[in-house]
C-alpha cells in the first residue's frame, strides 16, 4: 500500500513546486474570491435587521454569518483546476505521457493537486487563523467546538473534496472540445455554486425545491458539510448524511473512469 | 477615422469565429445569464421572508442590481483583451511588437478582442430593468441622463482595468491585482447603506464602483442624490486620466528595462 | 557614395536589477532597502550602415544582440549614446520611426493568432494607412517571391514553421519600410525552406534596396546574404568587416582532423606544451585542430600527432567561416 503511494509522490512534490511559484497570484486570487463572502456577509447583516424575528428559516444571525463564512472557505479549498488541465492536455497531446506510466493516470492529477493545495491550505491557514478571531471580535462569530461534530466535519470534508474533484474529472473529459472553457466554467460553476448551497442554504428555498436539491450529488460539496460544522443533525442523521456522501463519491469515482476511457478510446481514433 | 475602421474589422472577425464556434458562443453567454438569473433567485427568496431591506423593495432593488450590469457588460463586451494583457502579453514577450506599429499601443490591447459572451450581462441587465420599469418616474430629463450616464459609468470600469494592467509594465504580470479590484463591482449590485462606513467610503471615494450602480439607480428611482451626474463625469474623467498617466509610466518604464 | 541610413555611436545599455532574496527576512529587507546589481548589456558600439547594404549582425546568446536590436527598434531605451535613423530618433519619434521599419522576430510572431493570413494583412494596412493600389502590387510581388498563395486564407496559428516566417516577412514589409530587421529568420526551419527564405530576402533587397539588418546563428545566412559582418560578444564590438575580410584576416585557418580508436589518447597528445597557439576540440571519435597556418607547420603537427597515438584517418580541411567566428569569440 504505502509502495503504492510512493509512485505518486514525484505528483505531489511537482504540485507543492508549482504552488511555490504562484503563491502571491493564488492569494490575491482567493482575497478578490473573499469579497464576495463579505458582501454576502452584509448582505444578510441587513436582512436580519430588516426582519422582524431573530431566526428566519430556522436560522439565527449568528449561525448565518458562520454558514457564509465556513462555505466560503471550504468551496475555496475544494476547488479545483483539473478539469482545466486535463482539456489542455487532451489538446496539446501532452497526456499521453501520463498515460504511458504504469500508474493509475487520474490519480496522477490528484496527488498534483494535492501537493498545490498543502502549501495553498498552510498559506491560507494564518489568513484564516487572524480572519477567525477577527471575525470573533468584529462580527461577533461563536464558533463550536463539539468533539463529534468536528470530527464528522473534517470526514465530510474530506469527501467533498474528492467528490468535487472525481466530478471534475468527468467534466475535463467530457468538455474538451470545447474552445470557451472561460464560458463553460462559469456555466459549471454557477450550477453548482447554487446547488452545493453556497449561494443561499436551502433551508430558504421552498420545500420541494430544497428536498431535491438535498438529494442531488453537489449538496455534498458545501451544504453538508456546513450544516455539520454547524451542529445542525442528531448523531443518527450525521450517520446517514456520511453515507449519503460516501455512495456519490463512489458514484463520480466510477463515472470519471468511464468517461475518461470512452473519451480516450475517442481520441485514440482521431490520432490526436 | 483610421482607428474606427481598424476596430470594424476587429469586429468583423471577431463574429465569423463566432460563427464557427456556435455552441462555444451560446455556452458562455448562457454561463453568464444563468449566474445572473441565480443571483436574482437569491433576492427574490429574501424578499419572501422579508418586506424590504433597508427601506428599498424588491423591485427597486431589482433596478439597481439590473443597472449595475450594464456598464459591467458593456465594458466586458469591449474591452476584455485588457484581461489577457494582464495575465500573459508583457511576461511572454508579446508587447513588443505593439510599440512596432505607428498606432497607441494602448488602443490595440484595450481594442483587439471583442467580447460577445458578455451580451448575456447586458441581455439580463436589460431584462431587469424592463421588469422594474415602472418603479421609476420617468421625465424626459431623467431619460437622456440614463442615456449619458451609461458610458461614463462604463469608462470608470475600463480606467480601473487599465490601471491595474499597467502594474504588469513592472511586475511583468497582474491578472491577480486586476481580479482583486474589478471583484470591488460587485459591492456596487446593492444600495450602499448596506455596508458599513469603511466599505462605503471605498466604493464611494477609493474604487469609485458605487458611482457605475448604486448612486445613478438610486437617483433615477428617488430623485436622491441630484448632484450625482457631475460627479459621476467628474471622478470618471479624473480616473481615466489617471489611468493613463499610469499606463504611460509603466511604458516609459518598459522602455528602460525590457522583458 | 552611398549615404549612411543608421548613425550608432557609443552606445550603451546599462540593466539594473534588484536583487531578490529567497530568504523570507532578507526578503523584507529587500522591500524596504531594495539593493541592486548592475548589468551592462551593450559597451559602446559605433557602427555605420550605408543605404541598401545587408548587414549581418553575429554575436553568441547573451552577447548583447536582442538589446542592441531593441535599441535600434525603439522599443529599448539606451543608457548613453546616439542612435540617428534615417534621421530618427527611434524612442523620440516612435510613431514615425515604426512607419519606416519593418520587424521580424523568428521566435515569436506578429501575426493575429486566430485570423487568416490575409485578414492580417487588412488590418496592417489599416494601421500603416496603405492605398489600395499599393497595397496589392506589394501582395502580388510578396506572393511571387514567397508563394504565400497556398496558405493566404489559413488561420495563423494552422501554419506551419516555415510558412509563419514568409507570412511574417511579406507582413513586416507590406508598408515598404526602407529598413528591415530580421531577427532570427531561419531558425528551427528546414534546409530547403531555409534556402527558400534566404532567396526571398535577396530578391527584396536587390528589388527594394532596403537596408537589412539580420541577426542569425546559422552562419550559412551570413554567407549567403551579408555584405558586411559585425561581430559582438560581451557587450562590444570585435570584427567588423566584409566577409573577404574576414576570410583574409583569418583565412590562413585550417582545420585538420585525425581519427582515433581510443578517444582517451588525446590525454598523451599535450598539444598545449608544444603548439601553444591551436585549437583542439573533441567530436566523437576524431580530434579536431585548429590551427594558422602562417605560425603552425601542418607536417610538423602530424608528425607529432602520429608519434604518440594510433590515427586511422587524417582529413585536412579548410576552415569554415563558422570556425573562424567560434575561433573570434573565443579569443
Amino acid at each position: 500500500m504505502l509502495s503504492r503511494l510512493q509512485k505518486y509522490l514525484p505528483f505531489a512534490k511537482a504540485g507543492i513546486k508549482i504552488s511555490t511559484t504562484y503563491k502571491l497570484d493564488f492569494l490575491c486570487y482567493r482575497f478578490g474570491d473573499m469579497l464576495e463572502a463579505i458582501i454576502t456577509y452584509f448582505l444578510w447583516l441587513s436582512i436580519f435587521n430588516s426582519s422582524s424575528s431573530n431566526r428566519i428559516s430556522g436560522f439565527s444571525f449568528n449561525e448565518m454569518k458562520l454558514y457564509v463564512f465556513v462555505s466560503f472557505f471550504i468551496s475555496i479549498i475544494i476547488k479545483t483546476g483539473v478539469n482545466e488541465s486535463i482539456g489542455e492536455e487532451v489538446k496539446d497531446g501532452s497526456i499521453s505521457i501520463r498515460l504511458l506510466k504504469p500508474i493509475n493516470f487520474v490519480n496522477t492529477y490528484l496527488f498534483t493537486e494535492i501537493g498545490i493545495r498543502l502549501l495553498q491550505i498552510f498559506l491560507l491557514g494564518i489568513p484564516i487563523i487572524i480572519f477567525i478571531t477577527g471575525s470573533y471580535i468584529i462580527f461577533k462569530i461563536k464558533l463550536y467546538y463539539n468533539f463529534l461534530y468536528i470530527i464528522a466535519f473534517v470526514i465530510s470534508f474530506a469527501i467533498s473534496y474528492l467528490t468535487n474533484f472525481y466530478f471534475n474529472v468527468c467534466v475535463g473529459f467530457s468538455s474538451f472540445t470545447l474552445k470557451n472553457t472561460w464560458g463553460s466554467n462559469l456555466f459549471k460553476q454557477a450550477i453548482i455554486s447554487f446547488a452545493s448551497g453556497s449561494v443561499i442554504p436551502f433551508n430558504f428555498l421552498p420545500n420541494v425545491i430544497s428536498n431535491i436539491l438535498q438529494f442531488m450529488p453537489f449538496s455534498s460539496l458545501i451544504y453538508f458539510p456546513t450544516m455539520i460544522y454547524l451542529g445542525k443533525y442528531t448523531p443518527y442523521k450525521l450517520l446517514n448524511i456520511l453515507i449519503f456522501q460516501i455512495f456519490w463519491l463512489i458514484f463520480f469515482y466510477i463515472l470519471s473512469k468511464v468517461i475518461a476511457k470512452v473519451a480516450l478510446k475517442k481520441l485514440e481514433i482521431q490520432g490526436g | 477615422m483610421q482607428y474606427i475602421k481598424l476596430y470594424k474589422i476587429f469586429v468583423r472577425q471577431y463574429f465569423k469565429q463566432l460563427l464557427e464556434y456556435k455552441l462555444d458562443f451560446i455556452i458562455g453567454i448562457l454561463g453568464i445569464f444563468v449566474t445572473q438569473c441565480l443571483n436574482i433567485v437569491f433576492l427574490w427568496v429574501i424578499f419572501s421572508k422579508i418586506p424590504s431591506l433597508y427601506g428599498w423593495n424588491l423591485d427597486e432593488l431589482i433596478f439597481i442590481y439590473g443597472f449595475s450590469l450594464i456598464p459591467k457588460g458593456l465594458d466586458h463586451l469591449l474591452t476584455d483583451n485588457l484581461w489577457i494583457f494582464a495575465k500573459k502579453t508583457v511576461v511572454s514577450g508579446q508587447f513588443d511588437k505593439y510599440l512596432l506599429r505607428p498606432i497607441s499601443p494602448l488602443f490595440q490591447i484595450t481594442f483587439e478582442t471583442f467580447q460577445f459572451d458578455a451580451v448575456g450581462e447586458i441581455l439580463i441587465g436589460v431584462l431587469l430593468l424592463i421588469k422594474s420599469f415602472n418603479i421609476v418616474y420617468w421625465t424626459p430629463q431623467k431619460a437622456i441622463l440614463f442615456i449619458l450616464t451609461i458610458p461614463f459609468t462604463t469608462l470608470i470600469y475600463t480606467s480601473l482595468k487599465i490601471m491595474t494592467a499597467s502594474i504588469s509594465f513592472w511586475t511583468k504580470k497582474s491578472g491577480s491585482v486586476m481580479y482583486i479590484f474589478y471583484m470591488i463591482n460587485n459591492f456596487a449590485k446593492y444600495p450602499v447603506n448596506i455596508y458599513n462606513f469603511v466599505i462605503r467610503f471605498v466604493i464611494t471615494f477609493i474604487i469609485p464602483f458605487a458611482f457605475t450602480a448604486f448612486y445613478p439607480a438610486s437617483f433615477f428611482i428617488r430623485g436622491e442624490n441630484n448632484t450625482f451626474f457631475y460627479s459621476l463625469i467628474m471622478i470618471s474623467i479624473l480616473f481615466f486620466l489617471l489611468s493613463l498617466f499610469i499606463w504611460k509610466k509603466g511604458i516609459s518604464s518598459y522602455e528602460s528595462s525590457g522583458s | 557614395m552611398k549615404n549612411n541610413i543608421i548613425e550608432v555611436s557609443n552606445l550603451n545599455k546599462v540593466f539594473k536589477k534588484q536583487t531578490k532574496s529567497s530568504n523570507l527576512i532578507s526578503y523584507l529587507k529587500t522591500l524596504i532597502l531594495p539593493e541592486y546589481t548592475y548589468f551592462q548589456a551593450v559597451k559602446d558600439l559605433n557602427f555605420q550602415i550605408p543605404e541598401g547594404q545587408i548587414f549581418g549582425f553575429i554575436g553568441a546568446n547573451g552577447a548583447g544582440k536582442s538589446t542592441t536590436i531593441k535599441m535600434l527598434t525603439g522599443i529599448l531605451q539606451p543608457t548613453s549614446g546616439n542612435i540617428v535613423i534615417d534621421g530618427y530618433n527611434p524612442q523620440n519619434d516612435r510613431k514615425e520611426y515604426v512607419k519606416e521599419i519593418g520587424v521580424v522576430f523568428g521566435q515569436r510572431t506578429q501575426l493575429w493568432w486566430d485570423l487568416p493570413v490575409i485578414e492580417t494583412y487588412f488590418v496592417l494596412k489599416e494601421i500603416y494607412q496603405i492605398p489600395d493600389s499599393e497595397f496589392n502590387d506589394r501582395l502580388a510581388f510578396f506572393d511571387d517571391i514567397l508563394e504565400l498563395r497556398k496558405f493566404i486564407n489559413n488561420p495563423v496559428r494552422t501554419l506551419s514553421l516555415g510558412q509563419r516566417m514568409r507570412a511574417d516577412i511579406a507582413a513586416s514589409l507590406l508598408h515598404n519600410p526602407k529598413i528591415l530587421f530580421l531577427d532570427e529568420p531561419t531558425i528551427g526551419l528546414d534546409v530547403s525552406v531555409k534556402d527558400r527564405i534566404r532567396q526571398a530576402i535577396k530578391e527584396i533587397n536587390s528589388q527594394k534596396k532596403t537596408t537589412i539588418i539580420l541577426t542569425t546563428h546559422d552562419l550559412r545566412d551570413v554567407e549567403v546574404l551579408c555584405d558586411r559582418i559585425y561581430i559582438i560578444n560581451n557587450g562590444q564590438e570585435i570584427f567588423d568587416g566584409t566577409l573577404e575580410k574576414l576570410k583574409s584576416s583569418y583565412g590562413s585557418m585550417r582545420e585538420v582532423v585525425f581519427s582515433v580508436d581510443h578517444i582517451n589518447d588525446i590525454e598523451k597528445l599535450n598539444y598545449k606544451l608544444k603548439f601553444p597557439e591551436i585549437e583542439v576540440y573533441v567530436k566523437d571519435n576524431d580530434i579536431h585542430v585548429i590551427f594558422d597556418s602562417n605560425k603552425t607547420v601542418l607536417p610538423e603537427l602530424i608528425k607529432y600527432t602520429l608519434d604518440k597515438v594510433v590515427v586511422k584517418n587524417i582529413l585536412v580541411n579548410e576552415t569554415s567561416i563558422e570556425d573562424i567566428v567560434k575561433k573570434i569569440m573565443r579569443t
